[in-house]
């Protein structure tokens, strides 16, 4: 295998995105061109009208929040836009620089181009998401061998410090923007889903949101009224508020509204009450999982933490109340999603280090079709939903069930196929149709064998057997095309390759300058003079083209920079 | 693919094998059949070791079960017979954990108080748990004769959200009875789903509450009993709604419509015997000529 068939794992994440790769010695995540691990995935225009990814971004979105977006991947597969400047951008197009970030990234610390890729998704993550997540990559120039659950990733990370224990995990993955549950068990280095659950609007964010509303309203702010400037502004300070209480019982925080300094307090147990509604909506998914895998508190080895929103202490002392133990988090709950992916291209790639280790998928959703319900003799109600390949089950699998004509004399049988885990199929997705003859009987019910056979690459092939002429009806259903067509794709990746990216040696002044801006707007009165001072500084050092010049420049301002964003904190 | 027998497959005595030693030798095939080399070979594998793992927890099923020896030998072609049984009232605890009480109400409008004169229902699990549950069943019976109260879904979480049940294990056994209140009070049939009927005392939007709390019906594992239940709570979420929003989806607001009405049985035509045919046909023509003499009437006192 050549160094530039190497798989690289990426965690796309809501707030932050993270590559990995596998090495000998296992995964190892690779720092983006600030010497993070962790890129924000944040996207927006510079403005000399290039295009800056990452936390150059992430800055700007408090000082530009009209040229700079976040928190995209909520809407990946569906057809909202975001408005950057004057373009608008859909959430695979928006991914898609970020991927080509962290691609770069890789490929400068791999010395080698990189073509494919392994991407972790939210396990609840529909088909038509997921392929939005392919046609992503794709516009990114990454072919996406494979994508794991971000449960299953983690797991995997955590699995392999013990990999011949007969584990069974729970995984609490709190995100920036989605929750997810899993319970996965490893046995001899089989690692299997049993069950998962969550919530797909909830995460770390919607804490921040309801510690906002609530600062707003005891500093007699209306929220509503704050120009998005502000507002962005505000947001900022009330995140690094948030953080901070995860290691302090109390912070206070300041927000500069008109040219004034408003004092922002906060204790923990105050963002414990205001959060009771949002933790009770951890609460749900948790006892849910479990009581779908038919397992009580005891039978759970493992607990895992995974996702930043996990360090919460409020959510911490929830698992341990629900479980009467402590979780682990001796992995960093923000690398830890990356770490499994990056082991996963490792499985791909069939390294030699985890040659007893094997990975099965699983259908990420039930697939069935269309029965009628007998009610009462001739009596019947369509609009039924018949599983036959249930969520979670080991792919590639092929299953089979026998199937009868509504009445005698019929001479064809519909066969409408839907995914999704509801009763009734007008609350499923419609997948296809297969419209099966069969010879017209006036004396007996005819009889139909359908199989589903559904494999690893999520193709579906439908096969219906007439019992009596064994004639054989096949039907094969890539899955959706996903929100955008190939064409559309292509149109798309286009449109992107005229887009102007900041080049990835000068992200990190970039990222300073922006740094240095949000700081300016973030500070009053003498302060806010010296960093305009700096501004001026580090401005002119970049005039100067030298390279040197303006590293040195920033090497110089880091210490008062950081010590005036660190003033906040009393 | 179905002839063979799973324990001679992977080398072990069905009688004894355990469920730990048939992963094993799973996983230790699993290494030289991988999915993505061999798929057919996989697949075979796979359903080879699930049918082995059923056959394990049916076995010891039967022996945890008193009615064990009459079943045991149906135990293979009708895994699912036994839990059909109806339990002898309050002996079995296991049934009480997947049925409950199942008063059976009767299909007229209103559906029997149920019969609470004895605690019908014993749950299994630590003493605690079931201690608070068998106390939050009682509440929960209280809150339903209570007519203004047991409209008031705040009322209910009193009850539901009270500091026992946040322990894993006590949500699961309140769930399980819960659910069996639910049926219960809307007279739970094993056959069909279709005879659901709201009960007074449990209102549709409570209804759609305590399954949005506990997922009965998008839970889709369990036993027989479990599914049974669950496709029953399915048909009555299905009846208390006319619209329903799931979550705030940026991806399409999933509208739940209103249930399409049943289909009907062809309705007799009205006049299917010459006699009636003829009655008809003369009652027409009689209202039109009243009709006729009405409007001259009026035409008269108006000219």
């Amino acid at each position: 295998m050549s160094a530039e068939d190497t798989i690289i794992g990426i965690d796309l994440g809501t707030t932050n995105s993270l590559v990995c790769a596998f090495a000998d010695d296992g995964p190892k995540l690779i720092p983006n061109a600030l010497g993070s691990f962790m890129t924000p995935s944040a996207v927006g225009y510079a403005d000399d009208g290039s295009l800056l990814v990452g936390q150059a971004a992430k800055d700007r979105l408090v000082t530009h929040p009209d040229k700079t977006t976040a928190r995209f991947k909520r809407y990946m597969g569906t057809q909202h836009e975001a408005k950057l400047g004057k373009r608008y951008f859909r959430a695979e197009e928006l991914s898609s620089l970020v991927l080509k970030s962290l691609k770069a990234d890789a490929e400068a610390e791999l010395g080698h181009p990189v073509h494919r890729t392994i991407i972790s998704v939210p396990a609840y993550f529909n088909d038509v998401q997921r392929k939005a997540t392919m046609a992503a990559a794709r516009m990114a120039g990454l072919t996406v061998e494979r994508l794991v659950n971000e449960p299953t990733a983690a797991a995997l990370a955590y699995g392999l410090q013990d990999r011949d224990a007969e584990t069974t995990f729970l995984v609490v993955d709190l995100g920036g923007g989605t929750f997810d549950v899993s319970i996965l068990e490893m046995f001899s280095g089989v690692m299997e889903v049993r069950a998962s659950s969550g919530d797909a609007f909830l995460g770390g964010e919607d804490f921040t949101d309801a510690l906002l509303s609530h600062l707003a309203k005891e500093a007699d702010l209306d929220e509503k009224k704050l120009s998005g400037e502000d507002f962005s502004r505000l947001r900022a300070v009330v995140d690094r508020m948030k953080h901070r209480l995860t290691e302090t019982p109390q912070t206070q925080g300041s927000f500069i509204y008109k040219d004034e300094e408003i004092e922002l307090s906060v204790s923990r147990e105050t963002f414990e009450q205001v959060c009771e509604p949002l933790t009770k909506r951890v609460r749900l998914p948790i006892q849910r999982a479990i009581s779908d895998a038919g397992l009580k508190a005891d039978q759970i080895d493992r607990i895992l933490l995974v996702g930043g929103a996990t360090r919460m202490d409020c959510i911490r002392a929830l698992i341990t109340r629900l479980f009467r133990r402590f979780p682990e988090h001796d992995l960093n709950p923000d690398h830890v999603v990356a770490l499994g992916a990056g082991v996963q291209s490792g499985l791909t790639m069939r390294h030699a280090a985890l040659e007893d280790i094997v990975m099965t998928d699983v259908a990420p959703f039930t697939l069935g079709y269309e029965t009628s319900q007998e009610l009462e003799p001739n009596v019947f109600e369509p609009g039924h939903f018949c599983p036959l390949i249930e969520r979670n089950t080991v792919v590639p699998v092929s299953r089979s069930h026998r199937v009868f004509p509504v009445h005698k004399g019929q001479s064809r049988i519909e066969l409408k196929i839907f995914q999704g885990e509801a009763p009734f199929v007008k609350d499923n997705v419609g997948i296809g149709e297969l419209s099966v003859p069969i010879p017209v009987n006036k004396t007996d019910f005819e009889a139909l064998d359908v199989r589903f056979t559904y494999d690893a690459s999520g193709i579906l092939e439908i096969l219906a057997t007439v019992v009596s002429t064994q004639k054989e009806n096949r039907l094969v259903i890539e899955g959706n095309p996903g929100a955008m067509t190939p064409e559309e794709i292509e149109q798309r990746l286009k449109s992107l390759s005229n887009l102007k990216v900041h080049p990835r040696d000068q992200q990190e002044n970039a990222a300073f300058l922006a740094r240095l801006s949000a700081l300016y707007e973030s500070l009053l009165g003498q302060d806010r003079m010296m960093v305009a001072g700096f501004i001026r500084e580090f401005e002119t050092a970049l005039h100067s083209q030298d390279p040197k010049q303006a590293a040195e420049c920033r090497k110089s301002l880091e210490e008062p920079v950081a010590r005036l964003e660190s003033r906040d904190v009393f | 693919m179905y002839s063979e027998d799973p324990f001679a497959f992977f080398g072990l005595d069905r009688e004894t094998a355990t469920l730990t030693e048939v992963k094993r030798q799973y996983a230790k095939r699993l290494k030289t059949t991988r999915p993505d080399d061999d798929p057919a070979g996989f697949m075979l594998l796979r359903e080879t070791m699930e049918r082995a793992r059923e056959q394990i927890e049916w076995r010891e099923d039967d022996r945890n079960d008193p009615y064990g020896p009459e079943i045991e030998a149906e135990a293979e072609a009708e895994p699912f017979e036994k839990e059909i049984v109806p339990p002898p009232p309050g002996t079995e605890p296991g049934f009480a954990q997947s049925f409950g009480p199942a008063s059976e109400a009767e299909p007229d409008d209103l559906p029997p108080e149920p019969k609470s004169s004895a605690p019908a229902f014993q749950p299994v699990g630590p003493d605690e748990d079931r201690k608070a549950v068998s106390e939050a069943i009682r509440d929960v019976e209280a809150l339903m004769k209570d007519e203004q109260e047991r409209k008031v879904w705040a009322r209910w979480l009193d009850i539901l959200d009270r500091p026992a049940f946040d322990s894993i294990d006590a949500f699961n056994l309140l769930s399980i009875e819960m659910r069996n209140k639910v049926c219960a009070e809307t007279g739970f049939n094993f056959n069909s789903a279709h005879h659901a009927k709201m009960s007074p005392r449990l209102l549709s939007d409570i209804v759609l509450k305590l399954d949005d709390r506990f997922g009965w019906s998008h839970q889709s594992t369990g036993d027989w009993g479990d599914k049974l239940q669950n496709r029953w709570v399915s048909r009555l979420v299905e009846l208390s709604i006319e619209y329903r929003d799931i979550g705030k989806s940026p991806w399409g607001r999933q509208k739940r419509g209103v249930i399409k009405p049943l289909p009907v049985k062809p309705k007799r035509p009205k006049y299917d015997t010459p006699a009636a045919y003829a009655i008809g046909v003369v009652w027409a023509i009689v209202r039109a000529v009243m009709l006729y003499f009405i409007i001259r009437l009026i035409i008269d006192s108006l000219g």
